[in-house]
């Protein structure tokens, strides 16, 4: 719980910063585009923090984004209809989470590593199967190797998980919500199931969960295969969010941004912490500070430094309060 | 007559480098408490993670019931009644009591989705956990806030919750107080009458004493004796595990009586410890003892006394003078040296070399213009490995292969090649087999002898009436009494630990 | 159906977000004395870049605007574009952009060109979109500037050799084109031949010009590649006389340098560059490197927001047509500006064009 206090201070005082500071930042339709940005980053952050709960790490999350985009694209590119584009694509999420769960379990391979040549290995599939991906170029009348037809079916989709109307325009932040159901379900997984505590449990102390007869293998294993699938997720909702994905760039570094959504939300990186809303919160920081330097016009080299600023100050005061909070105790 | 609960013949396993069984055979009757002892590295540990399912066997056949057995996995084995408490605690310390007493076998609804049945487990908690003497509220709390003995008891409490026909206990005892050890051996009559068998693996020889209807004795992974329950005193086990009898287990041969007080401790209070503050003095020459329950606070006033937690009032005095100890350097610069009570955590760097760790410390002194002095150091390595016997094939083996009375002779010899005025030795010989016992409390006696001032932590009643010249008792972080070698006796100490008068 | 209320809700709640504030068109939007809003986002960090933000900011100052400048991380739209959205979501008067996948970014910035005066720079999108002009200059009209530059320095014509990061994208072949464009005469037009002294040297003639290999030798980007492939060049020629090389991306005219230092055939062979890189300014002002065409990302910052700013005023006047963003030529000693196809080309000297755009660069790195 005092975990939580500290998440929901730093996100409360973000927002508060922005909207007292910059009247423009108060517009809905800008609110909106935060919050979609929170779900897309949200997604992958459950996955994060899901490893890192069992004591794991996952590097491949970006590659994966981007390597899905790219996949969903190219897929439908060769004629596969977009709503049967979408179960392939998460399978292949799935796999790439088998690949790296059975890499790390039976191997007994370092996740670090596995996941390190992992992020390598899909960006590199991502640049060998597409260059550059767009709507545009699976749907491109004037293209004759393209699918008009699939233009409704994509926007469709758009509508339905983005929440962007025909011509492109936010209407309501689908991912956001997306972002919210899915954290309800895993946060039903994570405090109310046996699932849950073997997650806990593992994480905290393997030897114990496997003395207590749990196949702790298996689990990590379930584990990764959610991660990966959550990233593909997130790499189609980018193919449909955004104009184009460049096979060498979409989804680039985006493990760093749910590993630090994970742990701003309470998730140890030494396992066994974390909880459901925590990482909501902790993947709702980095796009208001985002926001916040977008709408100020901010100098383009000093907005890195000011967002890893940002962060570092939420992380000490997290960690001041719960200081505080543990010696009350 | 019943088959045996269980039958292990000619076990074998071979680890890298290590025989750790080479043939054991035991037997195990329904409602039998058979004691396994044996200095460590004897086979113990290897033997009952063979019965538990952790290991597998190389060759050998193992029986239970009378029907052959087979575990790959300590699912097997507790699905077929085998449950193992583990040495090290083996809980998931982020989750509660009630969740770690069923790790593994929630009671959930909803088919797959195995949505759990929080009401149902916390009533078979409470009875569970009142089995073992401990209170049913402590199922809701959070295992990481109790006490270590507490802790040690959630685990027996799991163990009970299982449908057993064999528990398996490996040093059970080693971090309960002596009224939770009695509570232990209650559980244990009770099992017993319930006609489930216990393996019971102790270093505490009294305790196998009253526990065991039979001890089976281990030496380098062979069978080495059998003691039936009139034949079980010290002296036999002893013999049987070191193969050789021990003219003096508690020497006394060094010293000289106690000198004159060279460490002060007065009015010591330090940050988040308790609101009473210390004050003793260490003499030259003594051994002094200090008991207490687990909780009672004296592995943080040694830690404050050695710079680990900081100082919030009172003074330090060594030789007459003054001392200011900040951190841990400005202690070991005065001669004042901590041997930790958990040697791999804190005493050892335990992937290195023993060399390593000897000059770790020493590093300052072995310095040359151009990195470390290699003939300076090898001959440090050569003086303290002969001179604490240290069992090593060198000293470029890695410290974490060495027994555990080896290991804890590394760290002695890191302190001694410095000169020490006074010792602070927290739980000396935690986790240490009878042979490396001997040889230690013999290091220590000579340290002693030699004008060093040791202030000894020990929990464990024989080592403290064997040793000390004089003892300390704390109880809930104050020093709550102080007996003299003549007002020693486990009666006295008992009584100050639980917060009576002398 | 509970999803659709959801929808629903949210619907209403944007369209009153959007209701009120910027209901952007292309009509004037500030009052008279209202200082403009003007936004301006490139493809990546560059100090390529760096140039055009000093000129955007000038044109700032001298046009009375807010100005918004960013460089994003990374060439990838999808970090673009929620700038961008930011932008619009703000309210701000106009928008300048580099784009990065003209086909990709067609339909959101179609949407978006129909809220706020939207121009593009430096690489342009289908005018379908609805962008009011796009500053930047035609690569094969500066190709042909090339092209007059290497008749100068080899009037009686001679070999060339051209260098380039790839044939494939249209800048590169836009470039190299107009290059071509200028040398050729209908009777030699590409026609394959061998080279006059040379005979294992074969290549392409355009005009009174051998082009070694008949196609611009690529090397994939900035690095060692560059000045190995002019090395060989260089290599195969040996002996050659009147010798042309042209560096058509901004790292080759350096690199060709080095490779001639390392042939000691500096000023033995004529140098012809492409872009503002400080090294070849230096090498020219040093009469190196015989001139350069630049394109001059300065004057792209700048026009984009004085094009901008007047818009946002009701000033449609300034909007450039096709072709209308100059290029600029430099030499040692410079010349009379000139008017080429419509055109107001300038012909600065060297010392000068360098100092100029080592203040830019000092004025906005402050």
């Amino acid at each position: 719980m005092t975990r939580i206090l500290g998440i929901v201070g730093l996100v409360s005082a973000l927002y508060a910063a922005l909207l007292l500071t910059t009247p423009s930042a108060r517009d809905v339709g800008n609110l909106m585009d935060v919050a979609n940005l929170q779900g897309q980053y949200g997604i992958i952050t459950l996955g994060a923090a899901l490893v890192i709960i069992v004591g794991g790490i996952d590097l491949s999350i970006g590659s994966v984004v981007g390597c899905s985009a790219v996949l969903f694209g190219v897929t439908m590119k060769s004629g596969v209809h977009p709503y049967a584009a979408l179960p392939l694509v998460l399978a292949f999420g799935a796999t790439v989470g088998l690949v790296n769960g059975l890499l790390i379990t039976r191997l007994k391979l370092q996740a670090f590593l596995v996941t390190l040549c992992g992020m390598f290995v899909y960006r590199g599939l991502a640049r060998l199967i597409g260059g550059t991906v767009s709507r545009t170029w699976v749907t491109d009348p004037r293209d004759p190797t393209a699918h008009p037809e699939f233009d409704t079916p994509i926007r469709n989709l758009r509508s339905g998980l983005v929440g962007k109307d025909f011509l492109g325009e936010l209407v309501f932040p689908g991912e956001f919500i997306l972002l919210i159901v899915l954290a309800l379900v895993l946060g039903f997984f994570l405090h109310r199931t046996a699932y849950g505590r073997y997650w806990y449990a593992i994480g905290h102390n393997e030897l114990a969960a496997k003395y207590a007869g749990v196949n702790v293998d298996r689990q990590r294993v379930i584990v990764y295969v959610i991660c990966s699938t959550l990233a593909s997720l997130a790499g189609m909702l980018l193919f449909l969010n955004m104009p184009s994905i460049q096979a060498d760039a979409g989804g680039s570094s985006w493990e760093l941004f749910a590993i630090l959504g994970a742990v701003l939300g309470g998730c140890s990186l030494r396992g066994g912490e974390g909880t459901a809303i925590g990482m909501v919160l902790g993947a709702m920081v980095m796009p208001v500070v985002d926001n916040f330097v977008n709408l100020n016009g901010m100098k383009s080299d000093g907005i890195p430094a000011v967002i890893g600023l940002t962060l570092l100050l939420g992380t000490i005061i997290d960690e001041l309060l719960r200081r505080r909070n543990a010696a009350r105790k | 007559m019943p088959p045996p609960r269980l039958a292990i013949a000619n076990a074998r396993k071979q680890f890298p480098g290590v025989l750790a069984l080479d043939g054991v055979s035991l037997e195990l009757a329904p409602g039998e408490v058979l004691a396994v002892v044996g200095e460590n590295g004897a086979g113990k540990s290897t033997l009952m993670k063979i019965a538990a399912g952790v290991y597998r066997r190389d060759e050998g056949t193992m029986t239970l019931d009378g029907e052959p057995v087979e575990f790959t996995t300590p699912g097997d084995a507790i699905a077929a009644g085998v449950s193992l408490i583990h040495q090290e605690l083996n809980l998931a310390e982020n989750l509660t009591v009630a969740d770690n007493l069923f790790l593994g076998r929630e009671r959930t609804c909803g088919g797959p989705l195995r949505i759990l049945d929080k009401s149902t487990a916390k009533a078979r908690a409470a009875e569970l956990l009142t089995r073992v003497g401990l209170p049913a509220s402590r199922a809701t709390a959070r295992v990481e806030t109790l006490p270590p003995g507490e802790k040690q008891l959630v685990e027996i409490a799991r163990a009970l919750g299982l449908k057993v026909r064999i528990l398996i206990m490996d040093e059970p005892t080693s971090s309960l107080t002596q009224r939770e050890t009695e509570t232990l051996y209650g559980v244990i009559d009770g099992l017993k009458a319930e006609g489930v068998s216990v393996l019971y693996i102790s270093h505490r020889l009294a305790e196998v004493k009253r526990v065991a209807d039979r001890v089976v004795v281990l030496r380098d992974g062979r069978n080495a004796g059998e003691l039936a329950k009139h034949e079980i005193d010290h002296e036999n086990m002893v013999r049987l595990m070191v193969g050789r009898d021990l003219k003096q287990f508690y020497p006394k041969d060094h010293r000289k009586g106690g000198g004159a007080p060279i460490f002060q401790v007065r009015d010591l209070r330090y940050r988040n410890g308790p609101a009473t503050p210390a004050s003793f003095d260490v003499r030259a020459g003594e051994i002094l003892g200090m008991a207490g329950l687990v909780g009672a606070s004296r592995t943080e006033l040694a830690e404050a006394v050695f710079g680990v937690r900081p100082l919030a009032s009172g003074t330090l005095a060594l030789n007459g003078k003054a001392l200011h100890i900040r951190r841990p350097q400005d202690a070991i610069d005065a001669g004042v040296f901590l041997v930790p009570e958990d040697r791999r955590l804190h005493g050892l760097v335990v992937p290195e070399s023993v060399g390593f760790n000897l000059s770790l410390p020493n590093l300052d002194r072995l310095g040359g213009l151009f990195g470390t002095r290699r003939t300076a150091e090898a001959a440090l390595h050569a003086n303290w490995i002969d001179k604490l016997r240290v069992k090593t094939p060198s000293a470029r083996q890695t410290v974490g292969l060495l027994s555990g009375g080896n290991q804890q002779k590394v760290v002695y010899g890191k302190w001694l090649a410095r000169g020490p005025k006074l010792l602070i030795l927290d739980e000396p010989t935690r986790g240490v087999d009878v042979g490396a016992k001997a040889e230690i409390y013999a290091l220590i006696d000579e340290l002693a002898g030699n004008g060093v001032a040791v202030w000894m932590i020990t929990s464990d009643m024989e080592e403290l009436l064997g040793m000390s010249d004089r003892v300390l008792v704390m109880h809930e972080g104050r020093i709550a009494g102080e007996l003299t070698k003549t007002q020693l006796t486990e009666e006295a100490v008992m009584r100050l630990a639980t917060g009576g008068s002398t | 159906m509970a999803l659709r209320l959801v929808f629903l809700a949210f619907t209403s709640l944007a369209l009153a977000g959007c209701g009120g504030g910027n209901s952007a068109t292309n009509a004037p939007n500030v009052a008279g004395g209202e200082r403009p809003k003007i936004a301006v986002v490139t493809n990546c960090t560059d100090p390529f870049w760096d140039l055009c933000e000093a000129g955007a900011n000038k044109a700032a100052k001298d046009h009375n605007v807010d100005l918004l400048f960013r460089q994003p991380e990374k060439l990838d739209a999808a970090i673009q574009m929620p700038i961008i959205e930011a932008w619009v979501k703000q309210g701000v008067n106009g928008i300048a952009v580099s784009v990065i996948d003209p086909k990709g970014q067609e339909e959101d910035l179609t949407r978006i060109a129909k809220k706020v005066s939207l121009i593009t720079m430096d690489n342009d999108a289908a005018e379908s979109t609805g962008r009011l002009c796009y500053v930047g200059v035609d690569n094969r009209e500066a190709g042909r500037a090339v092209g007059r530059l290497v008749k100068k320095v080899l009037p009686n014509g001679g070999t060339i050799a051209m260098f380039i990061g790839n044939n494939s994208s249209a800048n590169a072949i836009d470039r190299s084109g107009g290059v071509l464009d200028e040398l050729k005469t209908p009777d030699a037009d590409g026609k394959p031949g061998t080279h006059p002294v040379k005979k294992d040297v074969t290549g392409k003639y355009y005009g009174k010009y051998f082009l070694v290999d008949g196609e611009a030798k690529t090397d994939g980007g900035p690095g060692e590649k560059a000045v190995t492939n002019a090395r060989d060049v260089l290599g195969r020629l040996d002996g050659v006389t009147d010798i042309c090389m042209i560096g058509l991306y901004a790292y080759n005219p350096p690199a060709i340098l080095e490779a001639a230092r390392a042939k000691s055939l500096v000023g033995k062979i004529k140098i012809v560059g492409f872009d503002e890189n400080l090294e070849t300014l230096k090498s020219i002002a040093a009469g190196e490197i015989e001139g350069t065409v630049v394109q001059d990302p300065f004057n792209y910052g700048y026009k984009s927001v004085e094009i901008l700013a007047a818009v946002a005023r009701g000033d449609k006047s300034k909007l450039l047509g096709k072709g209308q963003t100059p290029y600029q030529v430099i030499t040692k000693d410079g010349g009379p500006d000139q008017t080429i196809n419509g055109l107001l080309i300038k012909f600065p000297k060297a010392v000068d064009f360098e100092k100029k755009i080592r203040d830019d660069l000092a004025s906005v790195k402050k």
